[in-house]
């Protein structure tokens, strides 16, 4: 302050020195505000600046399209024909000569050609090598990712259908209807999941019903409970208030006026859901009692490639690093939005 | 405080009777006979067999023995494992799984809280970015993934640990980093964004001026009161180790309840089921229970009693 207050005693101000601006230039100057945002575009400018959620994001599309779009080429039927002849073969790709992925394995600590030793015929390749029964494993990985996305793409609908119009009702009733809807919720909560599991695996045979049944009854309760806690705050609002003056019915509070704000709540909850609604499939497929044999899934590949392993290592590595990366990309997107959604816990 | 201690076990006695209805009367709906050679048996044999289990009765006579039994701590017998009750095969494998259990939670606990106080002191330097990642892997990281590939290259490649079978000490090491790595992972990262909390607050900054040393300051002042929070994460966390169980159990061949319990499953032995469900359930009651009480004692600004919210 006090450095501004000095001013040059010999300093000659004359009124020339002051130019007046024009009238639309006077207005900008006065202008400060940046352009306005809305939520979500802000929220995806404070993501965009976390580079590992950016990358996250990108690697997610990149395994949906490729799980999904591979669906015309890899479907059930061409995986569980089985070529023999194919059986146990290393990661061959076309012009590639580094030992693991030429076709090249290591046995006894000496690097032999699998496919020359097993008159493979020349110019076939398998990019990440084939199973016990000559399927080829790149195939079986999609297909496999494909079924840890359609379960996580599972729970998602159950946690924003169940999940939400659950929180919902019951922060909105309120009194009696609250505390009932709460007490089961606790029940619920408080049987594992895995017992839940269980007993749809011992009723449906194990398989995706099972799973997907599993998913239906137990991943939910915890939406709930955000969505209600928030539903409780939301309630007392202003515009809430207003909208009941107005005579709007419940329902249309809750889509025009609660879901819009509950929608980083919603987001950030079903990113935790998905990462461990996909490590319960693996998890299941992995001790053999959920997804089996002639399907595939991660589990499934890892629990074959486990069997192999000091042998045939690729056999359990490719599927899990597929796993992991699918896991750690969802685990980081839902940091990221996170921290976009609710700057609050930003630090 | 009474009063809702009263009103929190009568929930769980509550939750743990649906458990155990539901359970039994999905078994009952569940395809298939618990005899893995029925059709080589006689009428006659098949009706001994129901008598001895005591299959021959009505439903709802069964439920009740059921559920008799169930307070005696009385499971049944199991249909395979030679015929042992099914408490006494849960007994002579619980201490392992128990052991197993306990030290992962531990070895989770203790070095997540190491790694999260590292973390959020030298907060948005490299270490706090290494951890930050470590942390990030070892959630992503599927615990039988890693339970494999311990048990290849620690055990199998350099020797330095027994593979697998369940023996002294040396034996439940590398089944414990696998199962304590999930909670690791998780305390971590809330260590961390509790005690950056923490960090912040007048009370350090008072503790700072009064010139403790750093140690002092994270050790007394920090860390003790960011701990408070990670009580609720015991409840999660044995759900973890329970589900997590399970697999690692069969991977190190561990006689546990996990490695029962697939087995179990796979034989279709349902007392066993019943049995293992409703020890899991109970389990997670009581450890639910207990971290809301020890909670409400620590931190007397959660009242126990209220539950207007």
């Amino acid at each position: 302050m006090e450095e501004n207050l000095k001013l040059d005693p010999e300093a000659k101000v004359s009124p020339e020195d002051f130019q007046a601006l024009p009238k639309e230039e006077e207005l900008d100057a006065e202008k400060i505000a940046a352009p306005s945002l809305t939520f979500t575009q802000d929220a995806w400018r404070r993501l965009k600046k976390n580079k590992g959620a950016v990358i996250s994001l990108f690697v997610i599309i990149v395994m949906i399209v490729v799980a999904f779009g591979s669906t015309p080429f890899i479907n059930h039927d061409t995986l569980v024909k089985s070529a023999p002849k194919y059986a146990n073969l290393p990661a061959k790709i076309p012009g590639v000569d580094i030992n693991g992925f030429n076709g090249k394995l290591k046995q006894g600590g000496v690097w032999v050609d699998q496919y020359k030793a097993n008159n493979i015929p020349e110019g076939t390749y398998f990019v990440l090598g084939t199973d016990y029964l000559g399927h080829s494993l790149a195939q079986r990985i999609i297909y496999g990712t494909k079924v840890s996305l359609i379960v996580a793409l599972v729970a998602t609908f159950f946690d924003l259908t169940i999940g939400v119009s659950y929180g919902i009702v019951s922060g909105w009733k309120g009194g009696m209807v609250d505390n009932v809807m709460q007490r089961i919720i606790e029940i619920i909560s408080s049987i594992p999941s895995l017992v839940i599991v269980v007993l749809m695996l011992l009723v449906f045979k194990p398989g995706m019903t099972s799973i997907i049944l599993a998913i239906a009854i137990s991943s939910w309760t915890t939406m709930a409970r955000m969505i209600r806690a928030e539903t409780l705050q939301l309630k007392s609002q202003e515009y809430v208030l207003a909208a009941r003056t107005l005579g709007e019915s419940p329902i249309k509070i809750a889509m025009k006026h609660l879901v819009p704000n509950l929608s980083s709540i919603i987001i950030i909850q079903t990113m935790y859901t998905i990462p461990s609604a996909i490590f319960f499939e693996a998890f299941l497929s992995f001790i053999g009692i959920g997804i089996s044999a002639p399907e595939t899934s991660l589990g499934v590949l890892l629990n074959d490639g486990q069997k192999n392993f000091q042998f045939l290592p690729y056999q359990m590595w490719y599927p899990a690093i597929v796993l992991c990366v699918l896991m750690i990309s969802f685990n980081l997107l839902g940091d990221g939005l996170r921290d976009a959604f609710d700057p609050k816990t930003r630090r | 405080m009474k009063k809702y201690l009263a009103k929190r076990v009568f929930y769980m006695a509550l939750t743990l009777f649906l458990v155990a209805t539901i359970t039994f009367f999905l078994m009952k709906l569940m395809p298939g006979t618990p005899y893995s050679n029925q059709e080589k048996m006689t009428p006659e044999q098949i009706q001994i067999m129901n008598q001895q289990y005591g299959l021959d009765k009505p439903v709802w006579m069964q439920y009740l023995m059921y559920l008799g039994g169930m307070l005696h701590g009385d499971m049944g017998t199991s249909f395979q494992f030679s015929n042992q009750p099914v408490s006494y095969l849960i007994a002579t494998r619980i201490g392992a799984s128990a052991q197993l259990g306990i030290q992962a939670m531990i070895f989770g606990v203790f070095f997540g809280i190491i790694l999260g106080s590292i973390a959020a002191i030298n907060r948005n330097t490299w270490v706090d970015t290494l951890v930050t990642v470590l942390s990030i892997i070892g959630k992503s990281v599927p615990n039988f993934v890693l339970a494999v590939l311990l048990q290849y290259y620690i055990a199998l490649k350099l020797g330095i640990l027994p593979i697998a079978d369940w023996g002294g000490f040396s034996y439940t090491i590398l089944p414990t980093i696998a199962l304590g790595v999930g909670p690791l992972a998780e305390t971590a990262r809330f260590i961390r964004t509790g005690m950056v909390d923490v960090l912040n607050s007048d009370y350090i900054e008072l503790a700072r001026a009064k010139g403790l040393s750093k140690f002092q300051i994270v050790y007394h002042h920090a860390l003790r009161n960011s701990l408070i929070p990670l009580i609720t994460l015991i409840g999660p966390y044995t759900v973890s180790l329970m589900t997590g169980s399970m697999v690692i159990e069969n991977i190190f061949s561990i006689p546990g309840i996990g490695e029962q319990f697939v087995k179990s499953i796979t034989t279709n032995d349902y007392p066993t089921i019943m049995g293992v469900t409703m020890l899991f359930s109970a389990g997670l009651v009581a450890v639910i229970l207990l971290t809301d009480i020890i909670y409400g004692i620590i931190d007397p600004r959660i009242r126990l009693a209220g539950n207007e919210d």
